[in-house]
């Protein structure tokens, strides 16, 4: 009985396969079934390379990860998107012109700020802004390490927060049965991101991107790779 | 009657008490820093890129190098 959750090989559009940097060699059985060989690049393809703010990149030039196949092709590299960011960034900006106040109250003598001492106030105030540009710097890691994969073989999530939380989750492409998107809200609808949820066969784990940017994109990926989608997104 | 904060502050037992705060508290920023520094190279086994990480272990070690100057000033000029 044929796996109704299984992406046939054949279905794998060919020509998003030769985008990805792959050799597509189309065989004729005696059925007339097309079957594609795809075989490591041969010639590497110029690829997108990565800034610090990408966000989302397609074929991204000089990435790789720890379990990396040699015949393996990164198709999208996704990060939430640069706008998410704004709420923290706002939040430092604020922390950093409050000493001011602090620094306005003490040269104005104004009870209490008068009764720290000198050498308090300028290690105090040191110590706040280390505080403030961690707190900004753990923030922005946060958000860099938090790193969405799709190669021509899985879908990878790399999930990092709160310092001390790590988790890496992968499916094979072949399991993957739906992909759906969701964008809800004008900021959103205005800078063009969304979540995108991945439904996978069985008790394997749905996989949700969310606020990463061009989701309808994405999404046309991942169609065409599952065999969902007749013409080349790429 | 209740005391001025002035006079609270030069008091010599509530300024002990927080200088010692204060260098404590720069002490285990330190180590919160090395923790920040022991994940971005963790991150940086498991996927790498064109060389950026390398750029946030070397502002880690920055942030480092800063917090212990401040802890070392703190504990002179405290």
């Amino acid at each position: 009985m044929p796996d109704l959750f299984v992406s046939q090989t054949a279905a794998r559009d060919p020509r998003l396969l030769q985008d990805a940097g792959m050799n597509t060699v189309e065989t004729s059985t005696l059925e007339g079934e097309n079957i594609i060989d795809s075989s490591p690049p041969s010639v590497s393809t110029p690829g997108n390379p990565l800034h610090l703010l990408t966000s989302f990149r397609e074929m991204p030039e000089k990435l790789s990860f720890e379990t990396q196949e040699d015949d393996e092709t990164i198709l999208l590299f996704l990060r939430r998107h640069i706008i998410t960011n704004i709420p923290w960034i706002a939040m430092i900006i604020f922390f950093s012109l409050l000493p001011v106040l602090f620094l306005f109250g003490v040269a104005m003598s104004v009870p209490p700020f008068s009764f720290f001492p000198q050498s308090f106030v300028l290690v105090l105030i040191t110590f706040y802004y280390l505080i403030v540009i961690s707190i900004g710097f753990v923030n922005f890691i946060t958000w860099y390490y938090n790193i969405m994969l799709l190669t021509t073989k899985r879908v990878i999530d790399i999930e990092f927060t709160d310092l001390v939380y790590k988790n890496v989750a992968e499916t094979k492409i072949s399991l993957v049965q739906d992909v759906s998107i969701t964008q809800i809200g004008v900021i959103p609808a205005l800078f063009d991101y969304g979540n995108v949820l991945i439904q996978t066969a069985g008790s394997a784990e749905n996989f949700d991107f969310i606020s990463i940017p061009k989701p309808e994109r994405v999404v046309a990926i991942v169609e065409s790779l599952i065999g969902k989608r007749k013409e080349n997104p790429l | 009657m209740t005391l001025p904060l002035s006079i609270l502050f030069q008091g010599t037992t509530l300024l002990f008490i927080s200088k010692i705060g204060v260098l404590v508290a720069i002490f285990f920023f330190i180590f919160f820093l090395i923790v920040v520094l022991r994940q971005i190279q963790s991150m940086n086994k498991l996927i790498s890129d064109a060389g950026f990480f390398v750029a946030l272990q070397v502002f880690s070690y920055l942030l480092i190098s800063i917090a212990i100057t401040l802890f070392l000033v703190s504990i002179v000029i405290l």
